[in-house]
């Protein structure tokens, strides 16, 4: 197996919900995958068991051809997993600057102290970023907190990265912003993604390959051209009906 | 936390004094002292930090946590994010406790240490009765609480840490090799925390003192609950009002916050004197003389914890809210009564709750000026501390935890109820 990330038959259950009922995916080198679904249908949860934040029921989780979780049981702890994450609420830490998120990375990493300073200054440079440094969360406009996001999700160089509805709550026009720089900044450094939306428009911008979730289940799968062309999934059907009115009423 | 300091301090008498389950001189030259004071109160107060930090933790955003989680270890992510996320919280409940500890008169006086509310107390009655000397004594404490409040006020400014994102279920840290450790170090301050009150009913079981009860309750339970219910729903009433006008920042909101807040940590003595000045006069005998003073004493002293909870509860509502009742033509009683409240019917039941429990436990101030036949059952165990007979006295106190208990778990199941309603 050479994915770099990929769940078998995950279930999950969170006291009595039933989250996810049997998910399969596999995440290859460099790809970007699309897992895309309504609110509810259990992408977040699935995000956090790829990650090790939570332990699936049954089913298995590989990371870099490694065990990482199996049913019931987190065998690979969520720091050696090699796996970056921007969340929907961007969890940035209010008490430490733009600088401090990634010493904190890079620290809890173990990197030599000596390589902080490109490495910080590179990728600041990436991600448009220079002079923000100092900059507590509290001082950023919108955009450059995202910006920060996914600075911290990239700063360890990891395997992959986990994007769990990043976009959300943003204006198109910086939404169109920031998928460019996901896109080239991924692109750049060779990273695999996991983008995880609602919104079809969004994934398909960024990933080739899309999986839809629906109920905890992966209904379907293909190029967003392949799954608009045969909609079998109700989540996909409502999204034609709706690129179909729009392309009536303009 | 929920009961009076002194009646763990009276079981651990029962367990370690000269003639105690497991006495020695040692024990009872130990407990007899500061260090034993230092004992009793902080086990008596861990709890108050420790729910302080615990409920500061469970508002922080998960995900905070979860991100720090993909790259950090378990020890790295305590100390370097969850720390600083609780911290706010545990400094006050540090100058809680302080205020608290500071004012604490019980265990002081039954431990035979020296400190000095016990010095203003002795000069409001007894051979050393001398009240200007008290009121002379109690000016130093002021600026203890002022310190206090400085200091609380600088707290409040840091900056915001504590604001509930997404609800998904938490998994907990692995602790790894320290679980061991860590869970005995809980069980055995939980352990400790419950041995004097088995020490207390041991003693009051083999001396018979439940059998005898009735007779040194007098009328001590009922006071205690009216007072507290008095208070309780005197100060849950502000509390809304002002909590309502502090969450919408409206004008001297702020100031009358301050002012709650310095009763407060103000040491109860020195609140307890001022109260006796104020009242203590012909024309204020009805009140002075009745019961009606000690519900004016708790209203003073614990108005902050009416207005601290409805203030964080109505600001996490959405303003809009009541504005939509404005816009439909309601006052402001109205959309208070109709809108505000029922939305924050479940703070407002454990607002009424906290402050009986509060009032149920206060002996520092109402030690201070209880009319003559109407003291709450605190003062009546302290009272008969000395004198009184020792099974008694251990009953009185099981009385008193298990009324708390009693008061607690009904106020418990009604709010289960009102969240699952």
């Amino acid at each position: 197996m050479n994915a770099l990330l990929s769940l078998e038959n995950v279930h999950l259950q969170l006291g009595r919900r039933e989250i996810l009922r049997g998910i399969s995916l596999a995440l290859a080198p460099g790809e970007v995958l699309g897992i895309l679904g309504p609110s509810g249908a259990g992408k977040s949860c699935a995000v956090r068991v790829a990650l090790g934040l939570l332990q699936p029921t049954t089913g298995t989780v590989h990371v870099a051809g490694r065990l990482a979780s199996r049913g019931g049981d987190v065998l690979l702890p969520p720091e050696e997993r090699g796996l970056g994450v921007v969340f929907q609420d961007l969890a940035l830490w209010p008490h430490l600057t733009v600088r401090g998120h990634l010493e904190f990375c890079l620290s809890a990493q173990a990197r030599p102290r000596r390589t902080w300073g490109d490495a910080i200054g590179e990728l600041l440079g990436q991600v448009g970023l220079r002079g923000k440094e100092e900059r507590f969360p509290a001082e950023l406009s919108g955009g450059e907190r995202q910006r920060v996001a996914i600075a911290r999700a990239l700063i360890t160089s990891p395997r992959a990265v986990l994007l769990d509805e990043p976009l959300s709550n943003l204006d198109v026009a910086l939404k169109e912003e920031l998928l460019d720089l996901f896109g080239a900044v991924l692109g750049e450094r060779g990273a695999a993604a996991l983008f995880v939306t609602h919104d079809a428009r969004e994934a398909a911008l960024l990933a080739r390959r899309l999986l839809v979730l629906e109920e905890g289940r992966i209904v379907q799968e293909g190029t967003f051209a392949e799954l608009t062309a045969h909609p079998t999934s109700q989540f996909v059907q409502r999204l034609v009906a709706s690129l179909e009115r729009v392309a009536v009423r303009s | 936390m929920f009961l009076p300091p002194f009646l763990p301090a009276l079981g651990w008498f029962q367990l370690l004094g000269r003639q105690g389950l497991v006495g020695s001189e040692a024990g009872a030259s130990f407990l007899f002292g500061p260090g034993g004071d230092v004992f009793v109160l902080t086990l008596a107060f861990t709890p108050v930090v420790t729910t302080l930090t615990a409920l500061a933790l469970q508002g922080m955003d998960p995900s905070y946590e979860e991100a720090a989680r993909t790259v950090a270890r378990p020890w790295r992510v305590a100390t370097r994010i969850l720390l600083p996320a609780a911290w706010p919280a545990s400094a006050l409940g540090g100058i809680v406790v302080f205020a608290l500890a500071f004012s604490e008169l019980g265990v002081p006086m039954f431990l035979r240490v020296r400190v000095y509310p016990v010095a203003v107390f002795a000069r409001l009655g007894g051979v050393d009765y001398a009240p200007g000397e008290a009121f002379a004594l109690v000016l130093p404490l002021l600026a203890v609480a002022l310190g206090l409040l400085l200091a609380e006020r600088w707290l409040g400014k840091r900056r915001p840490f504590t604001v509930r994102g997404l609800g998904l279920s938490r998994e907990p840290i692995p602790l790894g090799v320290w679980r061991n450790l860590a869970t005995g170090i809980v069980w055995t301050i939980t352990f400790l925390g419950l041995l004097p009150l088995g020490a207390l009913f041991h003693r009051a079981l083999v001396g018979r003192g439940f059998l005898l009860v009735g007779q040194w309750l007098g009328s001590s339970i009922s006071d205690s609950l009216v007072t507290a219910a008095a208070a309780a729903t005197f100060l849950t009433g502000t509390g809304l009002v002002l909590g309502h006008a502090t969450a919408r920042l409206r004008r001297g909101a702020g100031a009358l916050d301050g002012l709650a807040l310095l009763a407060f940590v103000t040491p109860a003595t020195a609140l307890g004197v001022g109260l006796i000045q104020v009242w203590n006069h012909a024309a204020a005998s009805a009140v002075y003389g009745s019961a009606a003073i000690l519900v004016v004493g708790y209203a003073a002293r614990y108005s902050i914890l009416g207005l601290r909870p409805l203030t964080v509860a109505v600001g996490q509502g959405p303003p809009s809210l009541e504005e939509a009742a404005a816009v439909a033509g309601a006052g402001y009683f109205r959309r208070l009564l109709r809108v505000v409240a029922p939305v924050h019917i479940r703070a407002l039941a454990a607002t009424w709750l906290m402050i009986v429990v509060f009032c149920l436990r206060d002996l520092e101030m109402s030690v201070l000026y209880y009319p003559a036949g109407t003291e709450p059952l605190a003062v009546r165990i302290f009272t008969l501390e000395a004198n009184g007979p020792e099974p008694v006295v251990a009953a009185l106190a099981c009385t008193l935890s298990a009324l708390t208990g009693v008061v607690v778990g009904i106020g418990l199941l009604v709010l289960r109820a009102r969240q699952s309603s």
